[in-house]
Order: structure tokens, then C-alpha cells, then sequence
């Protein structure tokens, strides 16, 4: 049972509880076999397979590292141009290449509209390369290269696509892949730039044991770190789950990568994160006085 | 039927009579009317195929090469830093091995900013792994677009047709322009394999260990060299369509020479005037017109120079600290020859300084009377005749 | 494997596989799905499997819920609406919000039509008279009759039921639930012989013609105050009360009703029913919070419009023929840590209630104890060991006679228990009991019995071992229920069972304690594509690929997985 639908394959390279595989994995499984799917440098390459393996049962392309959107772009309208129109383009990439690198490459993709599923898997830091900062990590979290931890707050990616209008934009986490699962199969019925951005918990990165991933996925959503909400067409938003709001202190207590916070620096950390959130509730009621 | 067309026009023409599927472009000068010409010629239903504005070089040559691994044909254009922008990318498109076509319009790569041509911004790309084609003219660049279709899918490597900036660019002149029934039967338009089979999925281009990649950079290595025999053929099948050809190199009054000058792009023109000129006054002068410069033409080079005492490079282009590229690479590509000629570089016409037939004229002049050739090119805007 | 041909070899283009990759070789540990105890099963006297039955109304498949029901319990019908729940009491989502209503859910289900279960072969089935049809005496013939023995149940009224039938009032259990529930023992074929007057002679000539006996007869009379004025027209006593009244002609203003149990709550509600005018009031000695009566029967005592004075005991009526006053002193009870049992402590203040009708309801205790003197202790309760045995062989005795809190759950229990011991017995099967039980209470499971349990059922799985971020706080789904007012007109049932919709959102709320509910987390938050979902809706590892992360048990809302060791042992890590 089931194996019909598995299309990332079994014996990839993931380290052991790597969240970003089970993302890929449950991406693709709601994508289905009818899909050609974009691959950068990151983790996901890695996981994709060294030649001549493949982990993937989708044709796939590693292409460069900024240009996960173009690259999508070009396989999109080349299958239109072919008149293949039941094939979904799907485009991973990293946080380093949608926050960082690929940002521009995703916008002007985004502004035109492309017709792909842009997947941001979002480990919050290059951990590819080494557990780097990138502009997706959070406020004060450690790194190798923000050491004594990070002084920016994490870029608010999820506004910028919304500015592009783009028809479709959601947010999703592992913690709760049918929620992943459904916004995946909503993104394949609107034409044009789908963006979907997954918090894909990683423990080598996150200095965590293997085992937390699943659990850590959901406490960053049930902490409100992490919320979970669509946005149609750039302008309507929809919170899809709504979080117990347990203390921040649940989600940073069991990641070493925040191991050296005072009591000050949790309590500035649950603060961002409640405005955040009523950041996140007016926007959703905006819509319904409308 | 000829028309008056810029040079950049003459390749927009090209492109339509070659039934590009998919233009991805970003607007730089000079290059800019192609993408210009080619929007106004979709939007107008004169050219079938998309058109997509890319946000930049870099991302437009990415979509060109993803749309051509998926099958169609693709084209693009770019100048100056919007080359040296997808650098990272014409490397990849080599390595991908998808035939593109690209023209290039020669500029200046900042700093400092100026806009006039200078063959340094594509002669820097020299190493990936593209075919280079550089051309005199606007006809030829229309001629060598569409030849460029058919050895690029053919061999499945890109390929850059080469302009120079503004003088080829933007100079109006009769173009004649072929017959579409004629260029289908010439370029007829390939089923391109889609390398995304969904019955039979791959992962393209994923990480290889050094035996792999070794032997993926040797195969691309000899398909290049390969490429120059395959654009002879099809500058042969082309000439005797069209009644226009052009060779990998053009010679000119070398047979006899004492003495040869060696060009590229459009410079080429006032170079033939002068050896007419020196001609008349008795001086054995040719020419060498070099157009294929990736795959290196080292049998045409060695035919056509091999024998004579002196050789002059123009280069409107400088490798710093060493000097000009196409003088360089003429140097290393004669090294090994028993009679090689002495070979006398200069640099000109550097941001589209004039080069007219007269300095070619004085350069010959004072090459026949040097002693000896020198290593540091002698730079020609500075020089007394 | 087709190829591309040309790009083959001009350019990476990859194929193979990476299940060439035994993966699993990374780690040394794997998943082990194994079910185990849920608190609420533990804590029930009849063990009933609740999350499973549970499992199976989320499923939508009620006739296997029911059929799980049937396995440990005869009657969910009637414990549906009188049980103590002890369940709903150990229920870990009382940490989460409030506890699953288990007993409506099993009220539900015991009122969906579906009344048929296994008879297991036997090739030797034994004769066995049951003495009494409480709760007791039928369960245990239920348990034989499941067991393909032959039952005689001798019952001393004219209709089976004991205490269920007479004991507890309509509108708390109507008689056609009990008869309802009564099918699938009735379908099994029991011997029923009504009017049986047990005696001390007749229990030895049963066992002239049975194999084996089981003594369920309850406890036939009530506990007297032993104060002054007790005998006064106008007291009665609570089980007879209830049992033998069935109108009051009196005029009756002021009704005093004594203890703190449920017989005591289901009186003053009968006398509420019988007088609507008359002031009812009950006097318990025990503090409020300590009351042995079910929660719910004092709620809707008190809503019903019934006083509750709590902390006093009478020290005597007073009246001419008739009782007019009783007169009570306040009482402190206390647990005695040493015996368990309670003291009542007499304090200095007195306190004098006008009435004009007392009822007594300070418990039962055994009817007429010399008739069963070879059996019985002095005070006429009959003494079992662990297996539900008398000192006289052959001879099991079960229900409030053998001196158990007196609760239909607890003597379904103990039907049950002498049912499996007298199968034990009969087969010459020497099992060590602790193997039958589930969880650390000392209740029997048939289910083990019949080795048909799968689950560890020495673990019991506690709040802290599960995972309950994918739950939600949901409030506990109430069935509807009459206005107090509307329910003194007659006797019929308070409280609706729950409609389909209602026992579905209910269910939802079961947090599935070491109960796996197929919830998919451990199979889409595998990495490694190393869970495999089985047609039968359970889960296979593929040990190849298994890197041991154990994100899978770490998740599991259930607490169902467990990293163990791979068969293949230990390898690089």
C-alpha cells in the first residue's frame, strides 16, 4: 500500500531525523508522479543522490544555486511551449536560496507569474555548507558564524512574496503533513507562482536530538513561532491552524542552538513572537471586514 | 530580397526565420533592440514562440538552459556585464550541454563605465566552454545566427554569435534577408529531445566524482574541437543555398603576402581597405579574418599564417598584464610550427576608438620595418607613425 | 533501465536507484510498534479494552466496538448508565482538559442493536449453577456460556436481575436497557429457574447435579442505625424502599433521608417523584467531596430540588407512633490508615430535623446469614480467595456477598473471575493468575483468557509518555438532558444517549493511550521512507533503511513505538 504514491526513494543520504527529507517527502508524494522538480545546492541535493543515483522517481534538475525560480520558469514554459500542460514544475530550494541568493531570481519569477510550486525548505541556516547564518535564522539563535548568536531578526520572506501578489502562498511544517500535504494539492489547482514555505527542523543544524524533529515542528507552530496560514492572491489571508500558544520557552529550551539564552533574552524572543502573531491576526481580519 | 537593418535587427530577423520557441532576455546596451525587435515581432504574430523578461542575465540564461534541456529552442542576448552577470551560467549551459545560441554584442566591461565596444567582455567567457563565432557584419551575423542552430543542436554545445557593439550593432546597411522556405529546409525545425521523460525519470546533472567528471569534461572537450568541422559543413551547405559563406577563417590576398594582419568583428572591413591600399602600393599585405575563435581554428591558422615572415594582431580587446587575447592565443597556437612567423601585437580601437584603414595601413608599415617582434603588445592610440 | 542514449554520455544524467544504499546500516535501532495499557482500561473493573473500542467508533465500525465491549463486559448497556467510571477517573486526558465521557460512549454503545458473540468449543462442558442473577451471578454466566459450558442461574424473584432490576430506579436504569442487555446473554441459552429460595441444604444438592456452583445472592437485608426510635411507623429502609414502594398514601411534608451513597440519592429522588410537594432532605454523614454516591446522582439530586446536609448521623427518632423528628448529631468521618476502614466520630452538637418519614440507607449487609453457615463468615459474608473460591470446593462465590464495595462494575468482575477460574478448574489448566491480569489491579481479562490480547499489558502508558501537540483542548461533548422539573412528572430515563454525531466527537477526544490509531504521523514524518502502511492499516519497518532516528516513536501521539535494537545488531555509529 502506499508505495505507488512514494516518490522520494528509500536510501538517500539524509542524516538520521533530517527534517527537510520529510518535507521533500511529503512534497512530493502530494505532487504526484506527473512532475519535474527543480533541485539547488542544499541539503536537498544531497538527498537527491550522487550520480549516478537518483533518490528521486520524478525527472529533476540540480541547477545553480540562485536560480531555482528561473530554472522552473524556463521547464515551465518550455513544457507549455510543448503543449504539456498537466505537468507540475516544482522548484526546492533552501532558505539560503530563497532568503539570500535566490531572492531576486524568485521575484522577478514571482512577478511574472510563472507557472511552478516554489518549495522553500527552511532549515533556518546553511547547514549544508556548515550551519552558516543565513537571513532566515532566527534572533539570537547560535551558528558558526553568529557565534555568540544572531543579532537580526529573521527575514518576514513570507510578505515578500505576498507583495508579488502571487496566486497562491502558504506556510507549512512537517509537524503536520496533511496540512503540508493539502496546501501542496491546493497550489496545483492556481495557475502561476505557488509558493510554499516549509519549516523543515534540522538536528545536526539545531543541535537537537534526532528523535525531536517531529515534535519540534510542531511546538514551533503550537508556540506561534512558526504560524500556519495561506494567502490568496496577495491579499487574502487565512490562518489554516490555530496554535495553543505555548510559551517559546517549550521550542528553545530543547535546541542547543539557543542553549545559551537568559531568561531576558527568552522573554524579548516570546515578546517578537506575540506581536508576530497579532501582526498575523490583523492581517487575517483585515481581509474579513472587507 | 535585401533590407536596411541594423545589425542587431539582422539578428533579430534571425532569430524569427529560425523559429526560436523561447527568448529569455534582459535589456543592456547595445544589445538591447534585439530583445526589443523580438518583443515587437511576437507581439505583432510575426514570430511565433514566448517571450520571458528576465529579471536579470544571470536568471535568463538559467530559464534557457532548463527550457532547453526541456526541448525547445531557445535564444538569448546580452553585452558586457550582462555577460560577465551569467558567467556562472555559461558554464553551466556548456556543461548541460544544451544548444543555445547567443549574440553578444561587444561593450566595454566596466570599470570604468563606457559603452563602446571592446571584444574583452566575450573573449573573458573564452574558458566556458561555449563556440565562439565573431562576425564583420550585420549579414554575416544574420547568416551565422542561423548557422549557429544547426551546428549547436547538432553537437549540443552553445554557442555565442559575436558583434561589435554599436559599428555592427546600430550601423544601418542592406541585409539580405533569406527566404523562409529556404532557412526550413536548411534548419529544419528539430524534435529537441525534453530530457525531463516523465516514463523514465533522471536526475540531470547531480554531483560526480573526479573519474566522472573527468571523463564528462574530456567528452565535452573533443565535441568542441569537433564543432569546427561540423560549422564547415554547414557554412558549405549554407553558401551553396544562399550563395554566402564564410569559412571558420577568412584569408585575403595571403597566398603571396610577406606580411599578414589578423582581425576579428568589424574592424575587419577597414583591414581589407588597407591591404588593397598596400596592395597598390606594392607591399605583399593579406588578411586573416578570424571568426570561429572556440574551437580554436589552429589548421586554418597554421595554413594561412604558417608561411609568412610577419604577422600583425589587432586586438580590440587586453588581457592585462599580458596582452592582447587574440594575439596570444595566435602566438601559443604557432608555437609549435617549424617556420613560424614572427608575430607583432597591438591593442586599438579599445571602447570603439576609430580603426580606420590608415592606422591599419602606418601598423603595417612599421611592422615591416621592425627588427624583431616584441612580448608587450605596442598599444595603438599612443603610437607615432 | 531505458536510456537517453547520446546525453548518457554527455552529461550526467542519473538513474540508478539510491535503494542501492542499505541505509539502515547507519544505525542499530528500529521501531517496534507495540500497544499497551491505557490508564482508563487498567483502572476497570472488567478491563475493558476503551481505547480500542474507542479506535473502532472512530473507524466507524460500531459493530466491532461493541464486539470489543462484549469481550470484557456482558452488560454495557446498564454500565453505560450506572457505572462507577473509574475509567473516566484515571483518564489521561484529564491533564489536557477533562476526561473522555467513557460511560456515555459505552452507553451508546450498548443501546446500538447488535447483541451476537463467539461461543468458544468445548469438548467437555460442565454444569454450573449460578445462585442469584445480579450483576454477579450473570456475568459469570455470560463468561461460562462465551466458555461453551452449561448454565443454570437460580434466581429467588420472579424475574432475573437482582439489585439491577430492583435496586435502581427506572429513571436511572430503565427495565427495557436491562432486558436489552439481557439478549446476548439470553441468546447464549442459560437454564433460568426463578423462585428459588436458596437455603443451606439446597446449596449441597445442587452440587450433587452440577459440576460447579457460584453463590451470587447480594445482600438481601438492609444495615439498621441501631437507635432509639428506629422501629417508629414512617421508617423505612433504603434497598426495600426502593424495591417495594411503589406509591405513598401519607401525607408526607418533611422527608428525611439517611446515608450518603447512591441508594440514599436514588431514594430522596424517588420520594421527590412520589411527593412532588414534600420537602426532601438527605443527611450524610461523610463530607460532601467524600460522598460514595456517584457524582452525577447528587448533581441531579441537588437540581431535582433535594437538600443535602453533609457531617451528620442520627442519634435517634422521636415521635408517638409515628416519627416526627429525628434528631442527629454531627459526625466526623475518618479513614482509619491502619484497617481502611471508616470511624465515625461523634462531635458535640445536636441538631433536631422535623419529619414525617425517614429513610435508611446506611448500606446492605447479608440476608439471613444462618442459612448459609457452612459457607459463610458470622456476619454471613462469604470469603473467596483470589480465583472467587469458597472453603468448600466447588463452590465460587462472587458480588457484594463476598464483601467488595458494592458497585455493578466490581461484581460483573467477579462473575467473571470465577467464570475463568471455574474453566481453569474444569480444564485442569494451572495459569498463574498475574497472567490474566492487565495493568497492576488484579482484574481478570477474558480477553487474555482467551488469548486474543495483542497489547503489553504491563505497561501502562501515562500522560507524560505521549505526545499531545497534535491534540487539541475540545470540551467534553454532554448528552442531552431533561430540565430538572420535567423529570419529577414519572420515572422515565434522564438523559438522552448520544446521537451519532455526539459519540463521534466524543470519540475523537480519546487520546488513544498506548492504543495505536493509525494517525499516519510515524508513517509521513519517517525520513527515511522505512514505514511501510499495511493493507490492515498497521505499519512494517524496513530495517534496511531505518537510520534509527526514532523520530517516529518521539512523535507518536500514542506512545506505541519503541526503539529497539535490529535484529541484525549493532553496527557502525
Amino acid at each position: 500500500m502506499d508505495t505507488q504514491d512514494e516518490i522520494l526513494r528509500k536510501g538517500h543520504y539524509a542524516c538520521p531525523g533530517c527534517g527537510l527529507a520529510i518535507a521533500m517527502r511529503l512534497v512530493l508524494r502530494a505532487v504526484g508522479r506527473k512532475a519535474i522538480a527543480v533541485i539547488v545546492p542544499s541539503c536537498e541535493a544531497v538527498i537527491s543522490g550522487t550520480y549516478p543515483f537518483s533518490a528521486l522517481e520524478v525527472p529533476a534538475f540540480h541547477s545553480a544555486f540562485a536560480i531555482a525560480a528561473p530554472t522552473a520558469a524556463g521547464i515551465s514554459r518550455a513544457l507549455k511551449i510543448r503543449k504539456e500542460t498537466d505537468v507540475t514544475v516544482l522548484a526546492f530550494a533552501g532558505d539560503g536560496g530563497t532568503y539570500d541568493i535566490g531572492l531576486q531570481s524568485l521575484s522577478g519569477a514571482a512577478e511574472r507569474n510563472e507557472d511552478f510550486i516554489y518549495v522553500c525548505l527552511d532549515n533556518e541556516a546553511y547547514m549544508n555548507t556548515g550551519i552558516q547564518a543565513s537571513s532566515s535564522t532566527p534572533p539570537l539563535s547560535w551558528t558558526v558564524t553568529t557565534p555568540k548568536g544572531k543579532v537580526e531578526k529573521k527575514k518576514r520572506l513570507m510578505e515578500i512574496i505576498v507583495a508579488h501578489s502571487v496566486p497562491y502562498a502558504a506556510t507549512a511544517t512537517i509537524g503536520y503533513p496533511q496540512d503540508l500535504m493539502e496546501k501542496v494539492k491546493r497550489a496545483k489547482e492556481f495557475q502561476g507562482t505557488k509558493f510554499i514555505h516549509v519549516l523543515t527542523p534540522c538536528p545536526t543544524g539545531w543541535k537537537m536530538k534526532e528523535e525531536l524533529t517531529g515534535v519540534i515542528a510542531m511546538l514551533a507552530f503550537e508556540t506561534k513561532v512558526f504560524p500556519l496560514y495561506e494567502v490568496i492572491n496577495g491579499e487574502i489571508y487565512r490562518i489554516t491552524k490555530v496554535p495553543k500558544g505555548l510559551p517559546v520557552r517549550d521550542y528553545l529550551s530543547i535546541q542547543g542552538r539557543f542553549s545559551h539564552l537568559s531568561e531576558d533574552e527568552i522573554e524579548k524572543i516570546q515578546q517578537e513572537v506575540d506581536i508576530e502573531w497579532e501582526r498575523l491576526i490583523y492581517l487575517a481580519k483585515r481581509h474579513e471586514k472587507v | 530580397m535585401a533590407e536596411l537593418l541594423s545589425g542587431n535587427h539582422a539578428i533579430a530577423e534571425a532569430v524569427r526565420l529560425s523559429k526560436v520557441d523561447f527568448v529569455a532576455a534582459y535589456p543592456i546596451t547595445p544589445q538591447t533592440p534585439i530583445y526589443e525587435k523580438i518583443a515587437e515581432m511576437i507581439s505583432e504574430g510575426k514570430m511565433c514562440g514566448q517571450m520571458m523578461r528576465a529579471e536579470s542575465e544571470h536568471s535568463a540564461m538559467a530559464a534557457c538552459i532548463s527550457a532547453s534541456l526541456a526541448g525547445v529552442r531557445v535564444f538569448t542576448a546580452s553585452s558586457s556585464q550582462g555577460i560577465a552577470y551569467m558567467h556562472e551560467m555559461l558554464h553551466f549551459a556548456s556543461g548541460c550541454r544544451v544548444p543555445i545560441v547567443m549574440a553578444c554584442v561587444n561593450r566595454v566591461v566596466s570599470a570604468p563605465w563606457a559603452f563602446g565596444t571592446d571584444q574583452t567582455d566575450t573573449l573573458s567567457q573564452r574558458d566556458t566552454g561555449w563556440i565562439q563565432l565573431y562576425c564583420e557584419d550585420g549579414q554575416e551575423a544574420l547568416d551565422t545566427v542561423i548557422m549557429a542552430y544547426k551546428v549547436s543542436e547538432t553537437i549540443f554545445l552553445p554557442v555565442m554569435v559575436i558583434i561589435d557593439g554599436f559599428y555592427t550593432s546600430h550601423f544601418i546597411e542592406p541585409v539580405e534577408i533569406p527566404e523562409q522556405t529556404l532557412i526550413d529546409q536548411y534548419l529544419p525545425k528539430r524534435n529537441l529531445p525534453n530530457r525531463f521523460d516523465l516514463s523514465n525519470p533522471a536526475f540531470l546533472q547531480n554531483v560526480v566524482d573526479p573519474p566522472n567528471y573527468t571523463r564528462f569534461k574530456k567528452r565535452q572537450f573533443d565535441d568542441t574541437l569537433k564543432a569546427r568541422r561540423l560549422l564547415i559543413e554547414a557554412d558549405k551547405e549554407f553558401g551553396e543555398l544562399f550563395g554566402r559563406s564564410y569559412g571558420v577563417v577568412e584569408p585575403l590576398e595571403l597566398a603571396d603576402a610577406e606580411i599578414g594582419i589578423v582581425t576579428a568583428g568589424s574592424m575587419t572591413s577597414c583591414a581589407r581597405i588597407a591591404v588593397r591600399t598596400l596592395r597598390s602600393k606594392g607591399i605583399k599585405a593579406g588578411l586573416l579574418k578570424i571568426k570561429l575563435f572556440r574551437p580554436f581554428p589552429y589548421n586554418e591558422v597554421a595554413r594561412y599564417l604558417g608561411t609568412l615572415e610577419k604577422v600583425i594582431v589587432i586586438d580590440r580587446n587586453v588581457s592585462s598584464g599580458k596582452g592582447g587575447i587574440f594575439c596570444d592565443e595566435l602566438k601559443a597556437s604557432m608555437y609549435n610550427l617549424k617556420n613560424r612567423p614572427e608575430i607583432y601585437g597591438f591593442i586599438g580601437g579599445l571602447c570603439g576608438e576609430d580603426l580606420p584603414p590608415e592606422k591599419f595601413e602606418k601598423i603595417t608599415l612599421s611592422v615591416l620595418r621592425a627588427k624583431k617582434p616584441w612580448d608587450v603588445p605596442k598599444w595603438i592610440h599612443r603610437m607615432r607613425f | 533501465m531505458k536510456k537517453h542514449g547520446l546525453f548518457d554520455e554527455i552529461m550526467p544524467v542519473s538513474k540508478t536507484p539510491t535503494s542501492a544504499h542499505k541505509t539502515g546500516l547507519w544505525g542499530n535501532l528500529k521501531p517496534l510498534y507495540k500497544e499497551a495499557t491505557s490508564p482508563c482500561r487498567e483502572s476497570c473493573p472488567l478491563n475493558t479494552d476503551i481505547p480500542l473500542f474507542i479506535f473502532h467508533m472512530k473507524e466507524k465500525d460500531l459493530k466491532r466496538a461493541k464486539e470489543e465491549i462484549l469481550l470484557e463486559n456482558p452488560f454495557p448497556g446498564i454500565s453505560g448508565r450506572v457505572c462507577h467510571h473509574p475509567c473516566e477517573d484515571a483518564c489521561n486526558r484529564r491533564e489536557l482538559d477533562s476526561s473522555v465521557s467513557v460511560r456515555a460512549l459505552e452507553r451508546f454503545l450498548g443501546d446500538y442493536p447488535f447483541y451476537e458473540v463467539p461461543v468458544s468449543e468445548n469438548r467437555s462442558p460442565k454444569k454450573v449453577a449460578i445462585v442469584g442473577s445480579g450483576p454477579a451471578g450473570l456475568s459469570c454466566a455470560y463468561f461460562l456460556l462465551r466458555l461453551g459450558h452449561k448454565v443454570t442461574i437460580f434466581e429467588k424473584e420472579s424475574d432475573v436481575g437482582g439489585l439491577l432490576l430492583f435496586g435502581i430506579p427506572p429513571y436511572r436504569l430503565p427495565k427495557n436497557v436491562l432486558r436489552r442487555d439481557l439478549h446476548v446473554l439470553l441468546a447464549l441459552k442459560p437454564q433460568i429457574r426463578l423462585n428459588f429460595e436458596l437455603t443451606g441444604d439446597n446449596i449441597f444438592s445442587l452440587l450433587g447435579s452440577f459440576d460447579y456452583v457460584f453463590l451470587a445472592p447480594g445482600m438481601g437485608e438492609s444495615k439498621r442505625l441501631q437507635v432509639a426510635g428506629e422501629n417508629k411507623k414512617g421508617v423505612y429502609y433504603g434497598v426495600q424502599f426502593l424495591k417495594e414502594v411503589k406509591s405513598i398514601e401519607d401525607e408526607i411534608r418533611r422527608a428525611i433521608v439517611i446515608g450518603g451513597g447512591d441508594v440514599a440519592m436514588d431514594v430522596a429522588r424517588t420520594i421527590r417523584r412520589l411527593k412532588p410537594d414534600a420537602k426532601v432532605s438527605i443527611f450524610a454523614p461523610e463530607k460532601v467531596e467524600d460522598l460514595p454516591a456517584l457524582r452525577e446522582n447528587v448533581a441531579e439530586a441537588l437540581e431535582e430540588g433535594i437538600d443535602l446536609i453533609c457531617g451528620y448521623l442520627p442519634l435517634y427518632f422521636e415521635g408517638k407512633k409515628r416519627i416526627e423528628a429525628v434528631i442527629f448529631q454531627r459526625t466526623e468521618v475518618k479513614k482509619d490508615e491502619k484497617t481502611g476502614k471508616f470511624l465515625f466520630i461523634p462531635l458535640n452538637e445536636k441538631r433536631e430535623e422535623a419529619a414525617d418519614m425517614a429513610v435508611v440507607c446506611i448500606g446492605q449487609k447479608p440476608l439471613e446469614a444462618s442459612k448459609l453457615r457452612e459457607i459463610a463468615e458470622e456476619e454471613g459474608y462469604i470469603l473467596v480467595d483470589h480465583r472467587g473460591r469458597t472453603k468448600i470446593e466447588r463452590i465460587y462465590a462472587g458480588g457484594d456477598i463476598i464483601g467488595q464495595k458494592a458497585t455493578v462494575s466490581l461484581a460483573s468482575s467477579s462473575g467473571k473471575r470465577a467464570a475463568i477460574c471455574i474453566d481453569m478448574d474444569a480444564k485442569r489448566l494451572d495459569l498463574p493468575l498475574d497472567e490474566l491480569y492487565v495493568g497492576s489491579k488484579g482484574f481478570l481479562s477474558f480477553k487474555k483468557y482467551l488469548k486474543l490480547e495483542k497489547k503489553e499489558t504491563r505497561k501502562v502508558v501515562g500522560f507524560s509518555d505521549l505526545n499531545t501537540l497534535p491534540h487539541e483542548k475540545i470540551p467534553r461533548v454532554d448528552a442531552k438532558k431533561e430540565e430538572p422539573l420535567e423529570r419529577l412528572k414519572d420515572f422515565r430515563e434522564i438523559g438522552y444517549t448520544y446521537t451519532k454525531e455526539e459519540a463521534e466527537k466524543e470519540s475523537d477526544r480519546c487520546l488513544s493511550c498506548g492504543q495505536c490509531m493509525r494517525c499516519n504521523l510515524c508513517f509521513y514524518l519517517c525520513p527515511d521512507v522505512s514505514i511501510r502502511r499495511k493493507a490492515d492499516g498497521l505499519y512494517e519497518v524496513d530495517e534496511d533503511y531505518c537510520k534509527s532516528c526514532g523520530v517516529c516513536a518521539k512523535t507518536c501521539p500514542s506512545n506505541v513505538i519503541e526503539m529497539v535494537e535490529k535484529d541484525g545488531g549493532a553496527f557502525i555509529r
